[in-house]
């Protein structure tokens, strides 16, 4: 697959503060790439270093093949979507969607046509010589977008641009978008902290936390295999357990032994972390036929809807979320009842701890 | 005295919306009317009188001989026009400087950005009759100026343009003038999201393009505030004139000025005035055609 976006050992200081440490990655061809982390974990300054509106301290940078790391903004074949959209305010949309084509010195007809083609591509078709200011905060999204998208770049980076839209337009715009990049086919580079946009519309995910790739993989394998305690918690809630490792069993301080897929690359009486999705365990009066059964007591209960989302107590003291579907359950627990909990051996992954604990 | 109904007054008075806006608004439209509008209204009747010389009384009312005046004298013609070039020529040089330095301020400085500003407001200081006669002594053919240069040894006679003329008149003009221009210019300037700087940069424009298509038309507003600012003013000046103006120099307002002061002949003065007000309005109003009135107050 044909790279189109390479980060080698970009490090990125501020002073003494280092917002970018170390990163490496790549960006194939026609790719939906998300750069996930919590505020203020570098994943911005990345972004900008992309486009072009940072330097690295060190590192390069590498788009579509060739060196782009001291290249102005203006001169790489890249667009911005900017976290506040940053549309021209004194020009109407059809101006704001030609400006870079204009500067390109575009035919004034073949502009036209590319302006026509991109509204009909995010339905805003007649909105030509509209005001910004009199457009929906989704309307003015869609218009940022195709602002950068009319200039066919090579990447589009796009900075938390979903940020201030409402719950139900942010997902109607997570497909919107999805869509889009699916028919245009260019190379996205999505940076957000909203673990659940990414999952969406992502073909892979890099995990960052302080200036550091933690893992980079496809939803799924972020998911399901995460590599640290921190990107496992991160993506949807988890439930982490600390024990000695030996064997395919791992001992927890005053709970009891969990039994875990062996794993070779852990050699035994190693610290662990395990990890186990809320969704994986199930609850019951009496369990029985898992791997893992452990007492609890139910201290919270959520009735959201779809599913139910409980808080139980073990017997170390920790609390444990676990999510049932609420059709599937036959009646729903209330707290102080005392319940079983339990899940097989294959949905407690471990993980090691995160870098600075290790 | 019974004091019920001024009590319910007052009890009312909460709920009483536009009252209580009206009474909020009186004293400034109190002071608009005492300071602007009565003075105004005298000067237009008078200008359509036609007064006694000797006793000043109103004789025939109303007249526009007076208005006639300006019309059929050519040199007092020549003299509007020389105003007028002469206020559209320092409205551009004070405010090129003004924008200048403002840009430079915004974009190029960033520690001490306020102090610089407020550093700039020094010659607010000084009045501006010192201002005039420091200028006076700095030109002349016997001035500050002509004597270095003839010191020197360049010349032997005195170069004209550095006496008392039109060019001294606008000399001094733009130099007063340009440091209370920045103001609205850097205020407009630093307004603008810099995000749409960077948005420009990244649809390929250069620093030149953004700054042509970008930065210049959004900080129109603060420019069109200090064009006013200017203008109008400048218009109606008379002091500078008659200070550095020499002969060449005579501008409309002088004409207005011995009008009143010297020859006693007000209606004619009143006239004049008019026309003053009415090119004022006119530049207003192209102003105002050209950004929309709103932008105008939000510049402001």
């Amino acid at each position: 697959m044909k790279m189109d976006v390479e980060l080698k050992n970009v490090t990125k200081r501020f002073g003494d503060t280092v917002a970018v440490d170390n990163v490496s990655f790549q960006v194939g061809k026609g790719e939906f790439f998300s750069l996930l982390g919590p505020s203020g974990c570098g994943k911005t300054t990345t972004l900008r270093i992309i486009s072009g509106f940072e330097k690295p301290t060190e590192g390069e940078v590498y788009i579509a093949g060739e060196l782009m790391t001291d290249v102005p903004p203006f001169s790489r074949p890249t667009n911005l979507v900017f976290q506040h959209l940053a549309l021209f305010p004194h020009l109407n949309v059809y101006d704001n969607i030609s400006f870079g084509l204009k500067i390109k010195k575009v035919p004034k007809d073949e502009i036209q046509k590319k302006v026509e083609e991109m509204l009909k591509l995010v339905r805003l078709s007649g909105y030509e010589k509209r005001r910004i200011k009199q457009l929906s905060g989704g309307e003015q999204q869609r218009i940022a977008i195709v602002r950068a998208l009319v200039n066919e770049p090579t990447v589009l980076l796009l900075d938390e641009p979903l940020g201030p839209l409402d719950l139900k337009l942010r997902e109607e715009m997570v497909v919107e978008l999805k869509r889009i990049q699916r028919e245009v086919g260019t190379t996205f580079i999505y940076v957000t902290h909203d673990q659940g946009e990414a999952l969406t519309m992502s073909d892979r995910i890099a995990v960052i936390k302080n200036g550091r790739t933690l893992q980079i993989g496809t939803p799924m394998e972020i998911y399901e295999k995460p590599k640290f305690g921190f990107v496992a918690d991160f993506i949807g809630r988890s439930n982490l357990f600390e024990g000695r490792y030996a064997a395919g069993v791992v001992e927890v301080d005053d709970l009891g032994r969990i039994t875990v897929e062996p794993e070779t690359k852990v050699s035994d009486k190693r610290s662990v972390l395990i990890c186990v999705k809320p969704e994986k365990i199930s609850i019951e009066r009496k369990l029985k036929g898992l791997d893992n059964i452990f007492d609890g007591e139910v201290k919270e209960t959520y009735y959201q809807g779809q599913v139910t989302t409980y808080r139980v107590l073990l017997k170390n003291e920790s609390l444990i979320t676990v999510v049932a579907l609420s059709s599937g359950m036959k009646s729903i627990f209330e707290s102080e009842e005392k319940v079983k909990v339990g899940w097989n051996r294959q949905d407690a992954k471990i993980v090691i701890k995160t870098i600075e604990e290790k | 005295m019974d004091l019920k109904p001024l009590r319910k007054f007052f009890n009312d008075l909460p709920d009483r919306i536009g009252l209580r806006g009206l009474l909020l608004v009186l004293p400034t439209y109190a002071w608009f009317i005492i300071t602007l509008i009565i003075p105004i209204s005298f000067i237009l009747v008078l200008s359509f009188a036609k007064l006694d010389a000797v006793t000043r009384e109103i004789i025939r009312f109303p007249v526009i001989d007076n208005y006639a005046v300006l019309i059929s004298t050519f040199d007092y013609l020549k003299i509007l026009f020389r105003t007028v070039s002469l206020a559209i020529g320092v409205t551009i040089s004070s405010v090129g400087i003004a924008y200048l330095i403002a840009y430079f301020i915004t974009f190029r400085i960033s520690k001490y950005k306020y102090f610089v500003i407020f550093l700039l407001q020094t010659p607010f200081f000084a009045s501006f009759m010192l201002i005039l006669l420091a200028w006076r002594l700095i030109l002349g053919k016997t001035g500050l100026i002509n004597s270095f240069i003839m010191f020197l040894g360049l010349t032997n006679t005195p170069i004209g343009l550095f006496g008392y003329n039109l060019f001294s008149v606008w000399l001094v003009l733009t130099n007063t003038w340009f440091p209370w221009l920045i103001l609205p210019i850097f205020v407009s300037l630093e307004k603008i999201d810099r995000s749409l700087l960077e948005a420009s940069q990244d649809l390929g424009a250069s620093s030149f393009q953004t700054f042509m298509k970008v930065t210049f038309p959004l900080s129109l507003p603060g420019v069109f505030v200090a064009i006013l600012f200017v203008l109008v003013p400048t218009l109606g000046e008379f002091v500078a004139p008659s200070i550095i103006g020499g002969r060449s120099g005579l501008m409309f307002g002088n004409l207005i000025e011995d009008f009143f002061l010297k020859g006693f002949r007000w209606s004619v003065g009143s006239a004049f005035t008019v026309y003053l007000l009415g090119i004022a309005l006119l530049a207003a109003y192209l102003l105002y055609r050209r950004i929309g009135f709103r932008r105008l107050m939000e510049g402001l």
